[in-house]
C-alpha cells in the first residue's frame, strides 16, 4: 500500500518550532492586520460615507464614485492630471532602460564606472528638499543669464515646469535604480562571459544574451512599481511646489495628496478613499496584463 | 572567403565596441556633470552674501560684497524652525536641535522595527517549512504586487482612532510591517544559507532563537547592513511622513523643506543652501564610512508567482 502523503504541517512539527514562529511572527501580523486589512477596509467603507458640515458621517451610496468618474470623464483639471501622470509613467519607464544601461556600463568596468558609482548613490543620501534646493536655485535660476536666453526663465514656471520636475526626477532616479540593476548583474557568471568572449561575441551579444535575461526579473519588479506608482506619484512636484502647483502641472497622485494634506476634518476623505478604489481596479488589470506580457516576451538565459 | 567573412565580423564587433564605449562615456559624463555642476554650484553659493550670490552666480566670493560667509551655516541652523500647535491651543516654534533628536528618534526606532519584522517573517518563511511559512509569502507577494491606491485618508483615521496619530512610537507601529522588497531580499539571503548549519545546532541543543540570532542571522551580517543602511537612510531624508502624521515632531528633513516656505530675515537663498548641506553632512558621512556597503550586490530580484 502505497504510504500516505502526509503534507507539511501549519507550523512546524516542533514544539519550539511552533512557539518561536507564533511569538515571532505575533507583532508583524498584528501590524498586517492593523494597518493593512483594517486601513483598507476603512478605505471601502470611507468611500461610501459623506461627512456632513457638523463632522458627523452618513451613507453616501455610490454618490463618491459617481462624481469621481463624472470628474474623469468631465473634468478638465482630472483629466490633465490623468494626462499628467501618464507623462510621469512614461518617464519612469524610460529611466529603467537607462538605468540597465548604465549598470551595464559600470558592469564592463567603463571608464570612470567606480567614480559614477558613488555619485548614483547621491540621491540616496540626500532628501528630496535638499536637490530640490540645489537645482533650483543654481541650474534653474541662473540658466537664462548663463546662455542669454530668457525663454530659459519658463522652466520653473508652469506648464513647462513640470517637465523640469520631470528631467530631475528622472536624472535623481537613474542612480538607485542603477545601482539595484548592478547587484543584479553581478549575478552573471564570469564563466560564461569568458566563453562568449573566447567564441568572439562582443558586448551587442553580451548585452542581449547574458545580461538582459539576468536581470529581467529585475526589470519586471521595476516596471510593475512605475505601474503601482502611477496614481500616487507626487513626492516631487510636492516637494517644488508644496501645495500651490499649478493645475497643469498637477498628477493625480499629487491632487489626492494635496486634497488630504490640506484638509479640515473628514469632509474630502469620502471622495479621496472612491478615488482610490477606483484606480486600484484600473491599475490592477494592467499591471497584471503587463506581467503577463513582459514574462511572455522577456529573454531566456542562455 | 571564409577568411573574410570572419574579418567582416570582427570589424563589425570592434565597430560595436567603439560604439558602446562612446556612448557609455557620454551618458556617465552627462550624469556626472548634471549631479556634479549643480552640487558643486550650490556649495560655493553657499558661502555667499545674497548680492554676492545673485550678481556674481559663477565666480568665487566676492570680497567687496562679504567675501566668504561660512557664518550662513550657523544663521541656517538657527534659522530652521517649524511652527506646531500645542496641546493647550497655542502654538510653539520647534528648532533644529530638537528636530535632529525628532529624526533620530523616528529613523532610528523605525529602522530598527521595520527590520525587525522583515528578518523575523523572512526567517520563519525560508527556514521553516509550513504551511504558514508558504501562505505569508504568498500574501507578501500579492500585497507587492497590487497597489491600493489613495488610502492615505483611511490610514490617517485609523491612525487617529488607534491612538498612532502624533505619537513617536506609534509611529514606529506603523511603520513596522514586512511589506517591501526588503522582504524578498532577506528571504533570498537566508534561504541561501545551508540547513547543515541549523541541524548541526539543533544536534548541540539549541533552540531556535539561538540558532536564528547566533548562527543565521551572523551569516547574512552583510545584507541586514546594507539594508539598515539603506533604510535608516530613507526614514531620515523622509518628511511626509512626519509632515502629516507627527506635526508635533517636526524631523530635519521636514525642517528643510519648510525653511523653503517660511519668509523670515535672514533666509536668504546661500543660506538655505547652506542648510542643505548641513542637513547632509551626516547621510554624507555616513556613505564614506559604509560606501563599500551601499554599492552592493543586493539584488530584488523578480516577484515571481
Amino acid at each position: 500500500m502505497r504510504a500516505r502523503n502526509k503534507g507539511l504541517p501549519f507550523f512546524s512539527k516542533k514544539k519550539s518550532e511552533t512557539l518561536f514562529m507564533i511569538f515571532g511572527a505575533l507583532f508583524p501580523l498584528l501590524q498586517f492586520i492593523l494597518f493593512y486589512v483594517c486601513v483598507n477596509g476603512n478605505q471601502i467603507i470611507l468611500a461610501f460615507k459623506t461627512y456632513e458640515d457638523s463632522g458627523l458621517a452618513a451613507f453616501a451610496g455610490v454618490d463618491n464614485f459617481k462624481n469621481v468618474i463624472h470628474d474623469m470623464l468631465y473634468d478638465v483639471v482630472m483629466q490633465k492630471a490623468l494626462l499628467n501622470s501618464v507623462v510621469f509613467f512614461c518617464a519612469s519607464f524610460l529611466s529603467i532602460v537607462l538605468a540597465i544601461f548604465m549598470a551595464f556600463f559600470w558592469w564592463k568596468k567603463v571608464w570612470t564606472s567606480g567614480f559614477i558609482k558613488i555619485l548614483a548613490l547621491l540621491p540616496n543620501l540626500l532628501s528630496g528638499p535638499v536637490f530640490v534646493m540645489i537645482y533650483r536655485y543654481t541650474v534653474l535660476d541662473f540658466l537664462p543669464g548663463v546662455f542669454n536666453n530668457e525663454a530659459l526663465g519658463e522652466l520653473l514656471l508652469p506648464p513647462v515646469s513640470m517637465w523640469t520636475i520631470l528631467i530631475i526626477g528622472f536624472i535623481l532616479g537613474l542612480g538607485p535604480q542603477s545601482i539595484l540593476f548592478f547587484g543584479a548583474m553581478n549575478g552573471v557568471s564570469q564563466d560564461v562571459v569568458e566563453y562568449s568572449k573566447i567564441d568572439g561575441f562582443g558586448v551587442r551579444h553580451e548585452f542581449f544574451k547574458l545580461i538582459l535575461p539576468a536581470v529581467y526579473p529585475t526589470i519586471i519588479s521595476y516596471t510593475v512599481i512605475a505601474l503601482a506608482a502611477f496614481f500616487t506619484n507626487y513626492g516631487l512636484v510636492f516637494t517644488f511646489e508644496n501645495v500651490s502647483a499649478d493645475f497643469s502641472i498637477r498628477t493625480v497622485g499629487y491632487s489626492l495628496f494635496v486634497k488630504i494634506y490640506t484638509a479640515v476634518g473628514y469632509y474630502d476623505y469620502p471622495y479621496a478613499a472612491a478615488s482610490g478604489l477606483i484606480f486600484t481596479f484600473i491599475t490592477i488589470p494592467f499591471i497584471f496584463g503587463t506581467k503577463y506580457v513582459l514574462e511572455k516576451i522577456g529573454p531566456k538565459e542562455e | 572567403m571564409s577568411k573574410q567573412i570572419h574579418k567582416k565580423h570582427e570589424n563589425r564587433i570592434k565597430n560595436v565596441n567603439y560604439l558602446f564605449a562612446i556612448s557609455a562615456l557620454l551618458l556617465m559624463i552627462i550624469f556626472a556633470l548634471a549631479i556634479i555642476v549643480p552640487m558643486l554650484w550650490s556649495f560655493l553659493s553657499s558661502f555667499k552674501s545674497e548680492l554676492d550670490y545673485s550678481f556674481y552666480p559663477l565666480k568665487l566670493p566676492q570680497a567687496e560684497l562679504g567675501g566668504w560667509q561660512p557664518d550662513n551655516y550657523i544663521i541656517a541652523y538657527k534659522i530652521m524652525y517649524v511652527a506646531i500647535d500645542t496641546a493647550e491651543g497655542g502654538s510653539r516654534y520647534v528648532y533644529a536641535t530638537e528636530m535632529l533628536i525628532n529624526s533620530v528618534i523616528y529613523a532610528v526606532g523605525c529602522t530598527l522595527i521595520s527590520l525587525f519584522s522583515h528578518i523575523i517573517m523572512a526567517y520563519i518563511c525560508s527556514r521553516f517549512k509550513s504551511v504558514f511559512g508558504k501562505i505569508v509569502y504568498g500574501i507578501v507577494v500579492v500585497v507587492l504586487t497590487l497597489p491600493i491606491i489613495g488610502n492615505l485618508p483611511a490610514e490617517l483615521q485609523m491612525s487617529k482612532t488607534l491612538g498612532v496619530y502624533d505619537n513617536p512610537i506609534g509611529i514606529w507601529v506603523m511603520k513596522g510591517g514586512f511589506f517591501s522588497l526588503y522582504f524578498l531580499v532577506f528571504y533570498a539571503a537566508l534561504k541561501a544559507v545551508p540547513r547543515d548549519y541549523s541541524e548541526a545546532a539543533e544536534i548541540d541543543g539549541a533552540g531556535p532563537v539561538s540558532i536564528m540570532v547566533k548562527i543565521i542571522l551572523p551569516m547574512i551580517a552583510g545584507a541586514i547592513t546594507t539594508v539598515a543602511l539603506l533604510v535608516f537612510i530613507g526614514y531620515w531624508n523622509e518628511y511626509y511622513t512626519p509632515m502629516i502624521y507627527l506635526p508635533s515632531h517636526p524631523t530635519i528633513a521636514y525642517g528643510l523643506y519648510q525653511l523653503e516656505w517660511n519668509y523670515i530675515k535672514y533666509n536668504t537663498t546661500p543660506v538655505r543652501l547652506a542648510a542643505s548641506f548641513l542637513i547632509a553632512l551626516p547621510l554624507l558621512t555616513l556613505a564614506i564610512i559604509f560606501r563599500k556597503k551601499l554599492v552592493g550586490t543586493i539584488s530584488i530580484g523578480g516577484i515571481k508567482g
